[in-house]
């Protein structure tokens, strides 16, 4: 083997550093947390629940709010647009809560929808925290978090669990938020412990940031490759979700964000078991850099 | 680990450049470069390959050349590899000191190998082309700074570029 191409393999080894496939990652029971990571918690409003026969639609949105600053205007958004304001789950992502603020963002949002809600704390962010959040019309229970695997250039990443009492059905949800300037290798590495063990039937939704690009050791994306080869790594999720059994009903709904002209599918749901009926985007919410995505299904 | 060997290929060929350099010729026209110089051998800095890419230039005419960008990248696991063959002309310009434009099509293979066994991975090859237009010294020591435009399937991007090399 020549110089050259000695030199080169030895400069390519050195650049394919990445996320390893470490121990797996546990989930661990949300009333265990205590301290600045403290879960909080809010009973659905007692009222009389409608039955929900077997296969009743039930309507699933996963919605990256944008740090949720103003809970009344984020609900006025919800409450306006039809299709999100009928939901029955919400699924949040960049949810906050600050002390100073009397209340958290989530239980001020569920109190605005009249849900239950749970808010999950993924890391510490000034004097507040910065998590996830479920909203649901029906009762939330079992709920767990696991940290995601990161590298320490990145920031804490989780995933949250729950099941969803509604009727006789015991929906399993998961609800995740991944790492922003990554690789699709990374990013498969990263969601993988969280979506590996589930139920059989299961939802899995959230901000997956799979952006369109290549990325240089998590810098700047390669703009020009993804003009001349497909680097988009949506589909890839898609594809790898697929492989383990997922059905993948916002595959084709198009962008959930646009920055700068650039067009992402940046979220995501994926179902497992369930009867899928319908997919959208609901654009016409301006109220964070991203749109909700909803899905329907019927309940076993 | 991606920056330390990049520095040190570059700084390598800073040095190699350098001492080329201290014993330029003097030969030449004034609107061309000094003719046994016509070809060139440069590293690439963004540009063509994306991130980086080795390329070669030999000067046709004296306001004509041909050239060609390669290279091989790796992203965590994934590997690029490129190829941009190119016509370069020279519009304005002295002996040393030209403006160039450069037109070619790009051959780009991203191969996504899986980290998982319960994903077989996957890889995409594209075509496009590329258009850019710079500054160039050209004598013993080969020196380009220069934007670009890259149109393919997916649309249109700007992008920058930097060579270093030697002329021989």
């Amino acid at each position: 083997m020549c110089i050259l191409r000695r030199a080169t393999c030895a400069i390519v080894v050195l650049a394919g550093c990445g996320l390893d496939v470490g121990p797996p990652a546990e989930w661990i029971a949300t009333d265990s947390i205590d301290g600045a990571l403290a879960v909080e918690t809010g009973a659905p409003p007692v009222r009389p629940l409608a039955p929900v026969p077997s296969g009743s639609r039930f309507r699933i949105v996963t919605f990256n709010v944008d740090l949720g600053g103003d809970p009344a205007r984020l609900a006025s958004e919800i409450l306006g647009n039809p299709a999100i304001m009928a939901a029955d789950l919400y699924l949040l992502q960049e949810e906050e809560s600050y002390p100073s603020e009397g209340a958290t963002r989530a239980s001020r949002l569920a109190a605005l929808l009249d849900t239950g809600w749970i808010y999950v704390p993924g890391r510490v962010k000034g004097d507040g925290t910065h998590g996830l959040a479920i909203l649901s019309r029906y009762p939330i229970g079992n709920a767990a978090v696991m940290e995601l695997p990161h590298t320490a250039d990145w920031k804490p990443r989780i995933a949250i669990r729950a099941e969803i009492t509604v009727g006789a059905t015991l929906l399993h949800v998961v609800d995740l938020h991944l790492e922003t300037r990554i690789n699709i290798t990374d990013r498969i590495l990263e969601v993988r412990p969280a979506v590996l063990d589930l139920p059989p039937q299961v939802i899995v939704a959230g901000d997956v940031n799979t952006n369109p690009f290549l990325w240089e050791d998590g810098s700047f994306p390669l703009l020009p490759t993804a003009q001349i080869v497909d680097t988009d790594q949506a589909p890839l999720l898609d594809d790898y979700m697929r492989g383990l059994g997922f059905e993948t009903p916002a595959a084709n709904v198009g962008p959930t964000e646009t920055v700068h002209g650039i067009e992402s599918r940046l979220d995501a749901i994926f179902t497992r078991g369930l009867a899928v009926t319908e997919a959208q985007v609901e654009r016409s919410l301006d109220v964070s850099d991203h749109w909700p995505v909803w899905v329907d299904i019927t309940l076993p | 680990m991606h920056s330390p060997s990049r520095w040190i290929v570059v700084a390598a060929l800073l040095l190699a450049t350098t001492r080329i350099a201290s014993g330029e010729p003097s030969t030449g026209s004034p609107t061309t470069p000094p003719s046994q110089l016509r070809h060139a051998l440069y590293l690439e800095f963004l540009g063509k390959g994306g991130l980086w890419g080795l390329g070669y230039s030999y000067q046709l005419r004296p306001r004509l050349a041909l050239g060609v960008v390669a290279s091989l990248s790796a992203f965590d696991r994934q590997r690029m590899w490129s190829a941009s063959p190119s016509v370069t002309v020279y519009p304005l310009g002295t002996r040393r000191h030209r403006a160039f434009l450069d037109l070619g099509p790009q051959l780009v293979h991203v191969s996504t190998p899986s980290p998982v066994p319960e994903w077989m991975g996957t890889s995409s090859t594209g075509i496009g082309a590329q258009l850019s237009t710079g500054y160039e010294h050209h004598g013993r020591v080969l020196v380009r700074a220069f934007v670009m435009g890259v149109v393919g399937k997916g649309g249109i991007a700007p992008w920058a570029g930097a060579d270093m090399g030697c002329a021989f």
